[in-house]
């Protein structure tokens, strides 16, 4: 279905078997380390779903989703966060903020293909 | 010179009374309110004066503490109050502090003359507490992350997609994959117990079968049985009534049981799983011919962060049978042990018969 999925993680292992996971159902895939890079990526590419993680260095995931959703260019382009922080919280905040969904790490990958799908498939 | 049999001079009293950095109040034996020192006033927000002659209840609304006072003016002294759980909160100075409140019968010629009622500041404790708490939450999210990796990397490998497994490579990834799984789900129980005094555990309650909830606990660890030749034999009555459950909190706790028979059971032991029913209440046992546990630890292993020393393995955070005392008692049940050393332990705890089966 050759859709681009912009993965925002700083930890190296993910990025690993999230990018191999996405890779073999199908998907290409670009990274983003932090915030900052995550939000010129998303401006300049426009990738049909971010992968987002909460905690990460320079700017962090729900201010980076903030952002995004407010930048009339990027706020259609749905976000999925993937965190470490899995309280109810931190998933209504995201959500309030314009999150498609939400997965608590951790996650399988036929779990996370499984999300991926169904939130590209709402947007068609 | 004539000396009372008393210790002190009764004129020494009252300022040695003052002089305590505890809250301290005296009542006499109608629960009337002799005397309060500074400190309890000050806690209390009460004026002494106006307090002194006053029924206790009238003083201070404390519900515990007044129950507390009944008990022992009823009894004549005779009924010594196990403690009152709840500590006191009270904003001094625009400081939050926290007192341990303890009510004594005051006894004298082996006759009951009053009650004395100790508030000790405990606000160092308990913000020890909440720090203790607060690191656990924070330790629980920063395994997260490594965990991902390896639940990722082991299911990916696990399709086979990366290449053929030979079928040690499999059993070997299998183990990784099982034990990632104790460890994510461990994570989240340690979450669960930081909240566990600000949230009660969710339950989500459903008629199960014990031998079912035998088989899925025991299941992750078939591996770690195989490895070490321990027989496993599951001694469960046909007849047995299903329980009325959170099946997967259940579940957890058998796993724990067996999971700790198998660490301190030496190669070749047996470990036997059985279940009664008697009263209403299924008894499930965990018996293993393990190290056992001494005397004294018997009910300190249900306390958080306890380790038994000196019994040569590698221990875990000492969280396991904390967190499954909590899911037992969340149903309304209890969990105890029986344990020789050297002999090998005998884990029961009991669960509630779903009562329309019955």
């Amino acid at each position: 279905m050759n859709k681009r999925i912009l993965l925002v993680e700083d930890e190296k292992n993910i990025v690993l078997g999230v990018t191999i996971c996405l890779r073999s159902a199908g998907l290409q895939v670009d990274v983003a380390e932090d915030g900052m890079e995550a939000l010129r990526k998303i401006e300049e590419s426009k990738p049909d779903l971010v992968l987002l993680d909460l905690v990460m260095p320079k700017l962090n995931g729900l201010d980076a989703l903030k952002s995004m959703k407010e930048n009339e260019a990027t706020k259609d382009i749905p976000v999925i966060v993937l965190s470490a922080r899995a309280q109810e919280e931190d998933i209504q905040r995201a959500m309030d903020l314009g999150a498609s969904d939400y997965m608590a790490k951790p996650y399988k990958p036929a779990e996370l293909l499984e999300v991926i799908m169904r939130v590209l498939e709402d947007v068609h | 010179m004539h000396r009372s049999k008393r210790q002190l001079p009764v004129i020494h009293a009252a300022a040695v009374l003052q002089s305590l950095p505890e809250g301290t109040i005296v009542t006499d034996a109608n629960a009337t309110v002799q005397f309060i020192n500074n400190r309890a006033a000050d806690i209390f927000a009460i004026d002494i004066s106006s307090a002194i002659g006053k029924p206790f209840r009238e003083v201070i609304s404390h519900q515990e503490i007044n129950k507390t006072i009944r008990g022992i003016v009823a009894s004549g002294g005779e009924w010594c109050p196990p403690g009152i759980p709840e500590t006191l909160n009270v904003t001094l100075n625009g400081q939050e502090q926290y007192f341990k409140i303890e009510v004594s019968p005051m006894i004298e010629e082996e006759r009951l003359v009053g009650t004395v009622i100790l508030l000790t500041d405990v606000t160092h404790y308990e913000r020890a507490d909440r720090l203790k708490t607060q690191f656990v939450a924070t330790i629980s999210h920063e395994f997260r992350n490594p965990l991902t990796s390896i639940v990722m990397a082991v299911e990916l490998l696990l399709d086979g997609r990366q290449g053929e497994l030979t079928q040690d490579g499999q059993a070997l990834l299998q183990a990784i994959r099982d034990d990632g799984q104790r460890l994510a789900q461990l994570v989240n129980n340690l979450l669960k117990i930081a909240r566990l005094d600000e949230v009660e555990i969710r339950m989500e309650m459903e008629s199960v079968s014990v031998a079912e909830m035998v088989d899925m606990a025991i299941e992750p660890l078939k591996f770690q049985l195989k490895e070490k030749q321990i027989t496993l034999s599951k001694k469960i009555p046909d007849s047995l009534p299903e329980v009325y459950v959170d099946a997967t909190k259940a579940t957890w706790i058998l796993t724990n049981l067996v999971g700790n028979a198998i660490r301190y059971t030496p190669k070749g032991g047996e470990i036997i799983v059985s279940a009664l029913h008697s009263n209403m209440k299924i008894y499930i046992t965990v018996t293993d011919t393990g190290l056992g546990i001494p005397v004294r630890y018997h009910e300190k292993i249900f306390e958080r962060y306890t380790q038994v020393k000196g019994n040569g393995t590698a221990g875990g955070a000492g969280l396991g049978l904390a967190i499954a005392k909590e899911i037992v008692e969340a149903h309304g049940g209890r969990i105890w042990v029986e344990s020789e050393e050297k002999k090998g332990s005998c884990f029961t705890f009991t669960l509630p018969v779903n009562e329309k089966e019955v």
